[in-house]
């Protein structure tokens, strides 16, 4: 049976309007309606896009705390500029150099002092006589800072002539010890691991001892004439543009970087010269790219899905530009939720991956907050294929030929 | 009564694989307002393109068309799709509401595309669905209705956008005869004494006892036959 028609009898409002109410464009608010029509389609869609997106960011943080992990001990010395072969590729893959020259530098104009430098890499024998290999670095100590700003010196008081070596906290685990003290075996000499530190874990696998220029010249087997680099401090006032150009000129043989400059070639090298870096970089591309088609496929499957729909609504007066716009939003705002929803998830891989993998991981705002942006873009990229879907439609279908 | 909605020498080809087909030639008609007009001929005689064409949905081979006074072949496709949406309201065979919104959606959104006025498209949804009976039904989802429901639904999407030309394509076809004549009568009581012209494409002979014009298309002609 059908009802008679009841003409003048007021319709209540949709339940579903005051979720849209706010929306004062007709465009967002149907948008809005047709993504969330679907919510199983739209679970699927976002839990997956979230987990692409998650990836991009955790691979992201890796790289980041690769980069900062390359540069932490060269970062730590707060040098203004740094004298190095040429060859040299990283702090602690580097190349030797005359140790005269920190005498030589010291007399330019516009420095106001220099330091030598010596990093390698050596193999130590644990207590349980596993063996392992550590990165040496023997830095100027008076101008080393643990964690939190703090001077070596109330820790070692004679920095410069005692025997001791900082190990970052994370790297006690290498060798099965609770804290320091530890004895190590380091080309034949015993050394005693005496202090730890923070911020300076390593993403090799080979911790970083950090101890006295003198030390890490004996446990590398270095001969007293030569160094891995000099560190360069100016004199108030002096430009060190200016400096370095005298310093290139005066020492062709060897390479004068900013501190920034060398950090920022440490960071090329362990990332494009080497398989692990190389290797996370691929893995943040790959983990775009997934995302893109994850977004693109769903996106495209749900237009296709609606494609009577779609021609109704151009039959009745849509504009191919206002449809193109709905899937846009559509498309965008799925990004970006997957995005916020990717973030969170990042911050909790890179949690435990901190607590119990990899100390040296890193979680800066701006790399969740790069990839917020990053996505908008993938919402725009991901809705091409279905907007020129929604161009090739003949609204005439929706009338019987 | 005026008949600004015409077909002047209208003639439309159509090619199927190497072959073109003519559907029809030189044809002529007149869409009074305030009436409805039955265009009546077999399947495949091209009834539904002259709808189409009507409807500026496709540009005919030959000819002048007139919807509400305007010439079609002089608005390009943006101005034919606003066309459309301010003066068109179409009715499909297969009714066609989107099933991801609810029957006062349905009528809601294109009303609120053709106004761009929330509470104005508020409230002709809301006066369009009491008219066909369906206030009751305004949170109903289009898989929860009967035949005769969604086509009433429908109905109330175009008299919500409120277009001075009402085109409506075997708007029976799918109901039953007592949906069918519920729909017919309400299209006939929006119709009657307005501006409004209303042309429904059938091949269901009963619908004439509604209309007042009455065209058969056959064999590419259209002849025009008055409804005594």
């Amino acid at each position: 049976m059908h009802t008679e028609p009841r003409i003048g009898v007021a319709a209540p409002t949709s339940t579903a309007l005051p979720a849209v109410g706010f929306i004062r464009s007709p465009e967002l608010a149907l948008a809005f309606k047709l993504a969330t029509a679907n919510r199983r389609r739209l679970i699927v869609t976002l839990a997956g896009a979230s987990l692409a997106v998650s990836l991009i960011i955790y691979q992201l943080f890796l790289i980041v705390g690769f980069v900062n992990s390359a540069s932490s001990l060269l970062r730590s010395i707060d040098a203004d500029l740094w004298v190095i072969a040429h060859e040299a590729q990283a702090f602690d893959f580097t190349a030797t150099m005359r140790r005269d020259h920190v005498y030589s530098i010291a007399g330019m104009e516009g420095v106001a002092d220099t330091a030598a430098v010596v990093s390698g890499f050596a193999s130590a024998i644990d207590s349980r006589g596993i063996p392992s290999v550590v990165s040496i670095a023997g830095l100027p100590m008076a101008r080393f800072r643990l964690v939190s700003d703090e001077p070596v010196t109330p820790v070692v008081k004679h920095p410069e002539t005692e025997r001791y070596a900082f190990i970052d906290r994370t790297s006690l685990s290498k060798f099965a010890v609770p804290e320091t003290p530890f004895a190590l075996e380091i080309s034949g000499q015993h050394v005693q691991v005496s202090h730890t530190m923070e911020g300076y874990p390593t993403f090799l696998g080979s911790p970083f001892l950090v101890t006295s220029e003198a030390n890490a010249r004996r446990w590398l087997r270095l001969p007293d004439d030569v160094c891995t680099g000099v560190g360069v401090w100016l004199k108030p006032g002096a430009d060190a543009k200016t400096t370095r150009a005298a310093l290139a000129q005066a020492y062709p043989e060897l390479s004068v970087l900013t501190t920034a400059q060398y950090a920022r070639r440490s960071a090329i090298f362990w990332l494009t010269g080497t398989g692990a870096g190389g290797g996370l970089l691929l893995s943040a591309v790959m983990a775009f790219g997934i995302g893109l088609l994850i977004i693109s496929q769903n996106l495209y499957a749900s237009v296709l899905e609606a494609l009577q729909h779609y021609t109704t609504l151009r039959a009745i007066g849509f504009e191919e530009r206002t449809l193109g716009r709905i899937v846009l939003t559509q498309s965008i705002a799925i990004a970006l939720a997957a995005g916020v929803f990717g973030s969170v998830l990042a911050y909790g891989y890179a949690a435990i991956t901190k607590a119990f993998v990899l100390g040296w991981i890193a979680n800066p705002w701006y790399v969740p907050f790069s990839v917020l942006i990053a996505c908008a873009f993938i919402g725009v990229a991901a809705s091409i294929s279905a907007i020129r879907l929604i161009h090739s439609l003949e609204p005439a279908h929706a009338l019987r030929q | 009564m005026t008949t600004r909605t015409h077909l002047t020498n209208v003639s439309h080809t159509v090619t199927e694989g190497h072959q073109v087909r003519t559907l029809f030639q030189n044809v002529n008609a007149q869409f009074h307002a305030g009436a409805l007009t039955a265009i009546l001929g077999p399947s495949g005689s091209g009834k539904s393109t002259i709808l189409s064409i009507l409807g500026g949905l496709v540009a005919p081979t030959g000819g002048a068309v007139f919807a509400h006074g305007v010439e079609l072949s002089l608005l390009d496709e943006g101005a034919r799709c606003r066309f459309r949406r301010e003066h068109i309201g179409f009715v499909f065979q297969d009714i066609r509401l989107l099933p991801q919104l609810n029957a006062f959606d349905n009528v809601l959104y294109p009303a609120w595309f053709r106004y761009r006025d929330l509470g104005l498209a508020q409230s002709a949804a809301t006066e369009a669905l009491a008219a066909v009976g369906m206030a009751a039904r305004a949170a109903a989802m289009p898989a929860a209705m009967s035949g005769g429901e969604k086509q009433r639904v429908a109905l109330a999407r175009v008299l919500a956008s409120d277009p001075p030309l009402i085109l409506a394509d075997e708007p029976t076809a799918a109901l039953d005869w007592a949906s069918a004549e519920v729909f017919l009568n309400l299209l006939k009581e929006r119709v009657k004494g307005t501006a409004k012209a209303a042309v429904l494409v059938t091949h269901d002979p009963r619908v004439i006892a509604w209309v007042q014009h009455i065209y058969h298309l056959k064999e590419g002609c259209l002849r025009y036959e008055a409804n005594t």
